[in-house]
């Protein structure tokens, strides 16, 4: 006699499909709920807030995207050693006289702030500045639209040709051109011959936490020398003022120098949270880079053990890692840690890394040789792939036009460009969007 | 009479939209989350609303709210994990609204325990009110395997909630 589900007590397979789907349904129908009827008063308010917000905290994320943002557009070339200043370097190659056009088509992040902007309703608070040989294009990323374009001259009003752009100076673009450099305020369309050797180009404020005492407190700063066409960029820490290496701009000769020369990696000194240390990768006289580790108003000293070979990029990622991608591959050091260990989490060569501003599990963000980017974890694992097409350079911005973090993908020509929000990478249409 | 201006159009447009996928986000996002998901939907409609002028032109703008918000629950889980390690006697959650039964938690709990994408393709399916076909095309995977996942996903929560 065979025993069917009643008999025994216990629905059969049918039954309890029928009541799990019904049991389905009704949990689901319990959770619906019609849209509250001051919704979209809500939003509008909600929107509004983020936009005064993201207007206030522009400003202070330009500054931190500066920083690295300079580096891209510094233009690096690797025959140029940084040199620690306590360490002689009998093999610093001496530059070349002949300008080298590094990029030819470029495309880089200028950052800059609303609330920084001369004119009011000027448009974002970062500027994609693209360009070709002889011209710079400053567009609003978001919206694609040029912004200005601007044509260096010379003192003929002769247009000169671009041979990369150097760096950024919080509102303004410097340029290199044929036997000067050129700074250039996008905003107002203008442009400055920029002939004063030694003069600092660059400047990052640090803020050690809670410290008072005047602006600025300290400054990292780098700066150019342009006598007979060399290029000597240094690298200071300083607890006043700037000051360039002839201690000619604001007069205060108290900065110490830690190195000159070109950085590496990313070459510009890595600030975790605490902001009274710093970390800068520095070559040695065997061609290695080592990691050194700069206390605020204290003396610099190497990291026992942590050299890589021809760093290409380095970031300061979530949870106090430091990573360094070289051409062994992609590296991570936990400089919270009481000794700090390099591991080894990728033999993939990496073109650039950022910040994963938007989640401290996938610390950060790669751009691997083949244009595809990733967020990686700790671990080393790849955990979110955004974009498997030629992306030749990417800038992340902690704070994107409806606050979320952006990522910006340039592909070949700096013509195309797309967007990924971060806070929904997956999104619809394709993980961003691009323009032609 | 005066017509519409353009920004009123869109913002009635919106409005459609809103007032039509608000239920389904909101218990999607319920679903997901475990505790009220109107912070979550508020995001994604924030998000719709500064893109409408893109979100608005596509065939089903309530697709993109949907991925957008899974996006944001996946995010949510991510920091919780976090939050989790780093905060693990300082959360202290509290509800918006009246609770649903001791019946309906008990379920989306045992949804909430199944795989990533199983318990995405549940909440999608039940709790936004969402065809297969919807589903598949939210998550960008085909749909035999939302059919897949539901019956795989049925399997697990009958044992489970017996």
């Amino acid at each position: 006699m065979s025993i069917n589900s009643d008999q025994r007590g216990s629905p059969g397979p049918q039954e309890s499909i029928d009541a799990y789907e019904q049991r389905a349904r009704r949990a689901g129908a319990a959770l619906r709920r019609p849209a509250p009827h001051d919704g979209i008063a809500a939003l509008r308010s909600a929107r509004r807030r983020q936009q005064l917000v993201h207007g206030a905290l522009a400003g202070c994320a330009a500054i931190a995207v500066i920083a690295v943002a300079v580096v891209v557009l510094s233009g690096r070339d690797p025959d140029r050693g940084l040199v620690p200043a306590t360490v002689p370097n009998p093999t610093l190659p001496t530059p070349s006289t002949e300008p080298t056009p590094t990029i030819e088509r470029w495309a880089v992040v200028s950052p800059g702030s609303i609330d920084m902007q001369p004119h009011a309703g000027s448009p974002p608070a970062l500027m994609l500045v693209t360009g070709d040989e002889s011209t710079v294009t400053v567009r609003n990323p978001w919206q694609w639209d040029v912004t200005t374009r601007i044509r260096p001259t010379d003192e003929n009003g002769t247009p000169v040709a671009i041979d990369s752009l150097r760096s950024t100076l919080f509102l303004t673009i410097a340029i290199s051109t044929d036997g000067q450099i050129v700074q250039v305020d996008p905003w107002h369309g203008g442009s400055t011959p920029w002939r004063h050797p030694g003069e600092v180009t660059d400047v990052f404020p640090v803020f050690p936490p809670g410290s008072g005492g005047p602006w600025p407190v300290a400054f990292w700063a780098t700066g150019f020398d342009q006598i007979d066409g060399r290029r000597t960029p240094v690298v200071w820490y300083d607890t006043g003022p700037v000051s360039d290496n002839q201690g000619t701009v604001t007069g205060v000769p108290t900065a110490t120098m830690i190195a000159s020369g070109e950085p590496g990696g990313t070459g510009w000194p890595l600030i975790t949270g605490d902001t009274n240390v710093a970390y800068a990768l520095l070559p040695e006289p065997d061609g290695t880079s080592q990691l050194w580790i700069v206390q605020q108003g204290g003396p610099s000293s190497r990291a026992t053990g942590l050299s890589f070979r021809e760093p290409t990029a380095t970031v300061i990622g979530g949870d106090q890692a430091l990573w360094v991608a070289d051409e062994n591959g992609l590296h991570v050091v936990d400089v919270g840690a009481s000794t700090m260990v390099a591991r080894t989490v990728s033999d993939t060569p990496i073109r650039s890394l950022w910040p994963n501003y938007n989640d401290q599990d996938h610390a950060v963000l790669i751009l691997d040789d083949n244009g595809a980017v990733a967020s990686v974890a700790g671990s080393g694992e790849a955990v979110e792939h955004y974009r498997d097409d030629a992306a030749t350079a990417m800038l992340a911005y902690p704070f994107g036009p409806d606050d979320h973090p952006q990522l910006f993908l340039v592909h070949g020509h700096a013509d195309e460009v797309a967007i990924v929000d971060l806070d929904v990478f997956s999104n619809p249409e394709g993980a961003g969007w691009s323009w032609n | 009479m005066t017509e519409p201006s353009e920004f009123s159009i869109v913002d009635a447009n919106f409005e459609d939209v809103y007032r039509r996928e608000y239920p389904g986000l909101v218990a999607v996002a319920t679903a997901l989350s475990g505790d009220d998901g109107e912070d979550l939907v508020q995001d994604t409609m924030i998000g719709a609303l500064i893109r409408w002028d893109q979100v608005g032109r596509l065939e089903r703008p309530g697709g993109w709210c949907h991925r957008v918000l899974i996006n944001l629950c996946r995010n949510r889980w991510r920091r919780r994990r976090t939050e989790a390690r780093h905060l693990p006697r300082l959360r202290r959650e509290e509800p918006t609204t009246p609770a649903p039964s001791d019946d309906v938690m008990a379920f989306w709990s045992a949804v909430r325990t199944l795989p990533q994408r199983p318990g995405l393709v549940v909440a999608l399916f039940y709790a936004g009110d969402r065809t297969v076909a919807e589903v598949a095309s939210i998550l960008d995977v085909p749909e035999g395997t939302v059919r897949s996942d539901l019956t795989g996903a049925r399997a697990a929560l009958i044992s489970r909630l017996e």
